[in-house]
This record gives structure tokens, sequence and C-alpha cells, in this order.
């Protein structure tokens, strides 16, 4: 039986982004692609105006004024998906363009039966019955741990009764002064080493061995 | 000490929580990115299902979506997995959820068409992923018990202006709406496939609005 799946590693930077100009072109011409990946591009639609959404061979990318991210769906491993690395190329280009934080995104799911009697954490005993007992559909619990020198790790485990799926998102993040480009690229450059913290975590909280 | 950065866990701007840019530290709760990775599992549980299991996948998935307050982030994440990553029959399986939930899906079309329709270039030949997203959704939609009125102007749109295979896809969903449903609609649309057979700047979209009228005339 297939255990949980890493679906989505994720680079996301909040900082003043312009979506006229990161995009494919520029990047090929900035030499952030090769040329020869440009069959390959591909965009999206979108809900947002105000965003551009294409895919340079299985990266993701997503630009607004606000944020830029790049994604991996189902991703062979991180090491080899490294979102933070593209992310990090856009970052060393356009050194004058704020921003305020990095935040690389690792999200996982299962059924509930795949899950088994792995160990969800639990709000405590103090939460007693509610609606003459009835169980909740849908329970979400979230921690978020300080790892120091401004790196922040959120992790929240979602289970749905409705729909038999458990959910784990880890995101860590990593606060930049605005000014401070070589922090922001440092911070986007991070994402094997927040990927190794997902993985202790994973066996720390809910005893899951991952198999890299 | 408190967490005060904006919010990287989602690149989804629609799909954030609603929660402070600056936030506290523990006290996200679920949001927007957790309703989407459940959300993408359905999908994959959908298109991975055996032949059998499809029915129990395909009502979770529509449940889902009939549920949802805002099922928009939804529809994009249905589409696009099954138009990507679907397998031979992602289209199919799209555009069967699509079909069974009407309404909004012709809701969701209309905004889709209001951020994506101005991109549409009518000489491009093949975008592959947002071609094929428009066919499951259009086709889902012409399936579907949405009102008529409600799906004409994301179909009408899409036989005049969008992309070759926009057009193609919009003569077959025009097929399927002129099917079924009130005289007047259906009489709207085999006109609209009698001027997409004659007048059609690219070959293919005639031959297929040329097809859908003999097939409704069969």
């Amino acid at each position: 039986m297939p255990g949980i799946s890493l679906d989505l590693v994720q680079t996301v930077a909040i900082g003043a982004f312009n979506p006229h100009i990161v995009r494919p072109d520029w990047m090929i011409r900035q030499k952030l692609c090769k040329a020869e990946e440009f069959g390959g591009v591909e965009f999206l639609p979108t809900g947002d105006d105000e965003d551009e959404v294409f895919r340079f061979g299985r990266q993701e990318w997503q630009v607004d004024y606000t944020r830029l991210s790049v994604s991996v769906r189902k991703p062979g491993s991180p090491a080899v998906d490294d979102t933070g690395l593209a992310v990090a190329g856009v970052i060393r280009l356009l050194p004058h363009t704020p921003v305020h934080t990095v935040g690389h995104n690792f999200h996982f799911s299962c059924t509930t039966t795949e899950w088994g009697g792995k160990p969800l954490p639990q709000l405590g005993p103090n939460v007693g019955p509610a609606l003459d007992g009835r169980e909740p559909t849908q329970t979400s619990w979230s921690g978020t741990y300080e790892r120091g020198d401004g790196v922040w790790t959120e992790v929240t485990a979602d289970v749905s009764r409705t729909h038999d799926i458990v959910v784990l998102l880890f995101n860590h993040d990593r606060a930049v002064e605005p000014e401070d480009h070589e922090t922001a690229l440092h911070a986007a450059g991070r994402l094997s080493e927040d990927w190794a913290f997902t993985v202790r975590l994973l066996n720390d909280l809910f005893r899951i061995e991952w198999a890299s | 000490m408190t967490k005060t950065c904006p919010d990287t866990r989602t690149a989804y701007r629609d799909a954030r929580p609603s929660r402070p840019a600056r936030r506290a530290s523990t006290t996200g709760g679920r949001g927007g990115a957790v309703e989407l990775a459940l959300f993408r599992r359905l999908v994959r549980d959908l298109i991975l299902a055996p032949h059998g299991g499809r029915e129990a996948a395909r009502a979770k998935v529509v449940g889902y979506l009939t549920a949802a307050r805002d099922p928009d982030p939804a529809f994009g994440e249905l589409l696009f997995e099954c138009a990507d990553r679907g397998g031979p029959d992602g289209l199919d399986l799209a555009t069967d959820v699509v079909a069974r939930v009407g309404p909004a899906a012709a809701r969701y079309a209309r905004r889709l068409l209001t951020t994506d329709g101005p991109k549409w270039k009518p000489a491009d030949r093949r975008r592959r992923v947002t071609d094929n997203v428009w066919y499951a959704l259009l086709r889902g939609m012409g399936q579907s018990a949405a009102e008529p009125v409600d799906q004409l102007v994301p179909l009408l749109s899409a036989a005049f202006g969008g992309t070759v295979g926009i057009r193609e896809a919009a003569a077959h969903a025009l097929g399927d709406f002129a099917d079924r449903g009130r005289t007047d609609f259906r009489l709207a649309a085999r006109s609209v496939l009698e001027q997409m057979a004659k007048t059609d700047a690219a070959a293919t979209v005639r031959e297929s609005a040329a097809e859908v009228l003999h097939g409704l005339e069969g």
C-alpha cells in the first residue's frame, strides 16, 4: 500500500515583483533558463488578471506584484527539484526589488487508512465533547517552531473525515530586510536545509521515516 | 516572541487565509493552502482510481466543489491537474465533474473568461494545457444543468474569440448544448455552429463545427 506522498515543493518570495518583467523570454535572455527549453514553456490560465502563470519544464512559475513563487508538483525529490535555486536566480538578477520574506513549502498527503495509527497532535484533554458528542468533520492542528536566525517553521496537520484524507503542510520562512539583497538570496538557497528539517519533523511529530 | 512575517504558505493570493499579513505565531489555523492540498489529493485519487472506484472518487470531488464557499481555486486545480497530468482519461474525468456541478462551473467559466480571455490569440495553434482546460470546462458546462443564459457568454466568446483549440472545444460544447434544453437556445447554438462551419479561419474548426452539425442532424 502506498504511504504518504510528497505532493508539492514550492518556494514563495514576498516582494515587489513585476509580472511584466519576470517572463519566460526575459529569463532566457538573462540565461536563467536555457533557450532550448523555450519550446517547453506554456502560459497557464489564471483566475487573476494581475497574475502571470507559466511553466518551464516541471516548474510552475507564478508572478504578481506582491509575490513570486515556483512550484513543482509531485517532485522527484527536493534535491532534484530545487525551486529555491530558481527563485534565487531571479532575486540575483533584480537587486533593487525589495523582498520581505522567502518561504519554502513541502506538502504531503495520504488517506486516513494509509495514515493508520500514526500519531496526530491533539489540542489536549481540556477540549470536551461538543454538539452531543459529534466528531468534527475536519480537524486541523498547526504549530510554529522558531529555529533561530529569523527562521520559522509552521507545521499544519489536517484530517478530513469527510474525505478520509490527511494533509501535512510544512512552511519554513525567513524574514528579510527589504534592502538586504544578500539575505534574500541566502534565504532562497536554503531549500535543502529546510527539507532536512522537514524530514526530521516528520519523524519527531508523526513517526514517519522518510526514505530519501 | 511572535512571528511577524507575511504569509509564504501559498502561491495563490485567492487562497490565502483571511488572517492579517503580520500574524502571531501559532494561530494560523486552516487556510487556503490546506484546502487546496486536500482537494489536490482528491483529484489525484480520482485520476488514479480504477474504473470500479471512479464513481466514489468522483462523488468526493463533486461533493467538495458543491459544498465549497469559494470553489474557484478548486476548479482551477481540478482542470489543471486533469488537463496536464490526468493521462488519457483526464479530460473526460474533468468534463464529467464539471457537468455535475453545472451552475458553479458556469460561474467559474465566466470569471476565467475575464482573466484568460484577453490573452487569447485566435491564430494560436496549440496551448496544450490551457486549451485542454477550456475543452473540459466548456464541454462539461454544455452537458450540465446550468442555466443556458449563464453558459452562452463563455460558449460564444470561445466560439468567436478563442484560440484554434478553444474554438474546436466550443464547437463540441455547442453540440452538447444544442442537444438539449429550450428550443430557442438550441436554435441559437445551431446557428453559431453553422456560422463557424462556414466562416472560421481555421480548417480544423470548420471541420469540427460541420461534424457536430452533422451529428445533431443525424
